[in-house]
């Protein structure tokens, strides 16, 4: 592609390039005549910009623009769209909204897109998203490229977005000042690039924090929020007067992307967490050891007690959980299967492969963890009432054990081979009129 | 761990809502964390449809307050989402009549809106977690790791506990905060301290070991060359109120005593040696019944056992030596609870 003339834009007929003769004329015009992007043509236009009031020079910014945005999208899909349900046109929607017009709206007034248009405006958000990038650029501190990902990672409605899809984007600096210092010793010595020694990165750490804090105060007094918070050079200056910003600001970044180094490992190895094979059979069997009980009260009495708190929590919670998932199966009827087929015991595994979904799909439907959580926590509320349960009551500890032991007890069939008493709620529930 | 792959873009990162994380409206986005993780809470007491009181009503936001959530006192600390560590206020835990019952931590993206609860300590784990800590700072650090739980075992304690089970503790029970008291019971009883730091404190003695004072029903005597050459005895009392020990025990009707002695378990059937603590507790009139319901429970980093008399003479438990600390509960129902300073085998 020709990166100065070929605009990466959603259309109605999905992600598409295209082609800008105008852009193209504007670059033989100027001389500028280059296939791939470099940070000189970028400089080149960038200040042409600047001295013209001609739209077609951030024109062509704007293709140049398009393409590392795309890339990034591409670049998500790839990693999280297997473990989350990212449609890349909808992602698209938020960052290649660019249409190509040399026109654009602002306060509600059709304007020509240049330079100073786009820098006089006060709008806090301007559209399309390459706008709002062009605005904020400053060569100085960042390639084209570099900041236009940057801009994407915290543009609000795209985190919106992704966060509907269950996925969160940290910026660097919140990572940073999130950090401990110990955790930063140990993910630089293990992921660490670069000159700084272990020492050096936490003492770099160390003087970042504190004015990282007072930055964010003196911006949340000044705009009224959190968000948008970028280091300018005085800010990099005061971390670390004897070296450029410039510097500052890379080793600052290199600590962060070590400790997403770390955080990948520990946060992939984190999810997925499936309640089915964490569940410990042999607790459940210990129900009446653990709830230290009097040893002359009957066993099974005991048992029943705990059935039936447990059957009388399901029928006070589930009711409404389950209204809720079923205003969903009309639109979504493979949810309804899924439920079917937890009710008749399948292995999340196995539901998912019926229902064409990820186990994590499934994971995150069924919600066992927190379903299952709730009818625990409120059959121990009534059960601590009775008198082989009271000990619970006054015992952390106990409660804990007892709680445990009722969320198993729900999640394990009593028998081999039979389905859970959480599960057999929902297939009774969904197979009564 | 997982290996990661070496084209991967630190720009690409992203994480996965935690599990058990509550979404907050975007518009709530700006707030501030201590609103945030507020407003998370009662979110999902109406999610869950829980109608418990939740205060001060008129000063939630103030973070020198401490919650009242079903009448039990909390101190909410919050840190950044991916945080490792968060810094705990010591103001809160200066004075056990207004101290903490529970200390909850709460996770927050302020720019996503997003609140994990990391989960609860009861004060008697916070006083174990801050053991080592300088508590005359101002704040001591506790990794996010020793929180569990999240916000069910928070709702979990606070709907189903009853309130003597949480009782109030602070870190300047003892002068000079729980650092100073933190006892090195394996020098102690070798004698090669200078000083006994309980016997102020809870008028705790040292004894010699004497033949049979660990002699028990199903459990072995020490044999004196396994053992160490001294015990350490705690007077303890039942007042109106409170378990109590020292001089407040002499006002009591019912006293009792905890000992404490090691002893080196020998070998034995392919079984290694192992050092041991004995722990007894026992009426100060030999053979008389403990008080039905007394109990000592004994923390050891996650795990806990607890023994609760019931027709009891003594209550006895053998421990091995570990190098976490140990912190001794003795407790009666209706009264607040007696928690020693945590004390270690090892040299502090």
């Amino acid at each position: 592609m020709s990166a100065y003339s070929q605009l990466r834009t959603l259309s109605g007929s999905g992600i598409r390039l295209k082609d800008l003769p105008q852009a193209a004329a504007y670059l033989e015009q100027a001389e500028l005549v280059v296939e791939e992007a470099s940070a000189s043509t970028d400089l080149d236009l960038w200040f042409n910009s600047q001295e013209q009031p001609d739209p077609l020079p951030l024109l062509c910014l704007r293709c140049r623009l398009s393409d590392p945005l795309h890339q990034w999208l591409q670049g998500m899909q790839r990693l999280h769209g297997q473990q989350h349900p990212l449609e890349p046109t909808a992602m698209a929607a938020y960052l290649l909204d660019d249409d190509g017009s040399l026109q654009l709206s602002l306060e509600k007034q059709r304007q020509p897109f240049t330079y100073a248009a786009i820098a006089g405006s006060t709008a806090p958000n301007l559209h399309p998203f390459t706008a709002d990038v062009l605005r904020s650029w400053d060569p100085k501190r960042a390639s084209l490229s570099h900041w236009g990902r940057e801009r994407a990672r915290s543009h609000p409605p795209l985190k919106a977005y992704f966060r509907e899809c269950g996925l969160l984007l940290i910026r660097d600096w919140a990572l940073l000042a999130d950090t401990s210092p110990t955790r930063v010793h140990t993910v630089w010595l293990r992921f660490g690039t670069g000159a700084l020694s272990a020492d050096q990165a936490v003492a770099l750490h160390g003087r970042y924090l504190p004015l990282y804090r007072e930055a964010k105060h003196h911006h949340r007094q000044s705009y009224g929020k959190a968000t948008g918070w970028e280091p300018d050079d005085t800010f990099l200056q005061q971390i670390a007067p004897d070296q450029p910003t410039s510097a500052t600001k890379a080793q600052l970044q290199a600590i962060a992307k070590a400790i997403r180094l770390l955080q990948s490992g520990n946060w992939q190895a984190g999810s997925g967490d499936d309640l089915e094979q964490a569940s410990d059979s042999a607790q459940a069997e210990g129900l009446l050891e653990d709830s230290e009980m009097d040893d002359t009260t009957n066993a099974s009495a005991l048992l029943q007690q705990i059935t039936a708190a447990l059957q009388r929590a399901m029928d006070r919670l589930l009711p409404a959980e389950l209204a809720k998932e079923q205003q969903r199966f009309v639109k979504a009827p493979e949810k309804q299967l899924a439920w079917q087929l937890y009710g008749q015991g399948l292995s999340q595994r196995e539901i998912a492969a019926r229902c064409d979904h990820q186990q994590a799909w499934v994971s995150k439907l069924l919600d066992e963890k927190r379903r299952s959580g709730q009818i625990a926590t409120a059959a121990a509320a009534e059960l601590v009432r009775q008198p082989g349960f009271q000990a619970c009551a006054t015992s952390p500890e106990a409660l804990v054990r007892l709680h445990e032991a009722l969320r198993n007890h729900l999640l394990e069939p009593e028998q081999q081979g039979g389905v859970a008493p959480l599960r057999l709620w929902f297939q009774r529930a969904l197979h009564t009129p | 761990m997982r290996a990661i792959p070496a084209d991967q873009d630190a720009d690409l990162h992203a994480i996965a809502v935690p599990e058990g994380a509550i979404l907050l409206p975007l518009e709530q986005r700006d707030g501030a964390p201590r609103t945030l993780a507020i407003a998370a809470l009662q979110q999902a007491l109406r999610e869950q449809q829980l109608s418990m009181p939740l205060g001060p009503a008129t000063d939630l936001d103030n973070p020198d307050r401490l919650l009242l959530l079903n009448r039990i006192a909390i101190q909410l600390v919050t840190a950044g989402l991916c945080s490792d560590q968060l810094e705990v206020p010591t103001a809160p835990w200066r004075d056990a009549e207004c101290a903490p019952q529970l200390l909850a931590a709460a996770l927050v993206d302020e720019e996503n809106a997003v609140v994990q609860m990391a989960g609860v300590l009861t004060a008697e784990q916070f006083m174990a977690a801050a053991a080592a800590a300088d508590a005359s700072a101002g704040s001591i650090p506790l990794d996010v790791e020793q929180f569990e739980g999240g916000l069910e075992r928070l709702l979990l304690f606070v709907q189903v506990l009853q309130p003597a089970a949480l009782p109030r503790l602070a870190l300047q029970a003892v002068s000079g905060g729980l650092a100073e008291a933190w006892l090195s019971l394996r020098e102690l009883l070798a004698g090669s301290l200078p000083s006994n730091p309980w016997a102020e404190l809870f008028g705790a003695g040292l004894e010699p070991l004497a033949a049979g004072a660990f002699r028990s029903a199903g459990q072995p005597e020490l044999a004196e060359r396994d053992a160490s050459p001294l015990m350490l005895t705690v007077p303890l009392g039942l007042a109106p109120a409170a378990v109590v020990s020292g001089t407040e025990v002499a006002a009591c009707v019912e006293s009792f005593s905890l000992a404490l002695a090691t002893y080196r378990r020998p070998a034995s059937a392919g079984i290694a040696g192992q050092e041991m603590l004995r722990l007894r507790l026992a009426s100060q009139l030999s053979g008389d019944l403990l008080p039905d319901g007394l109990g000592l429970t004994i923390t050891s980093g996650e795990s806990s056992q607890k023994l609760v008399a019931a027709g009891s003479t003594e209550l006895l438990l053998d421990l091995p030596a570990s190098a976490a600390l140990l912190t001794i509960a003795i407790e009666y129902p209706g009264r607040t609870t007696l928690q020693l300073p945590p004390l270690s085998l090892q040299s502090p």
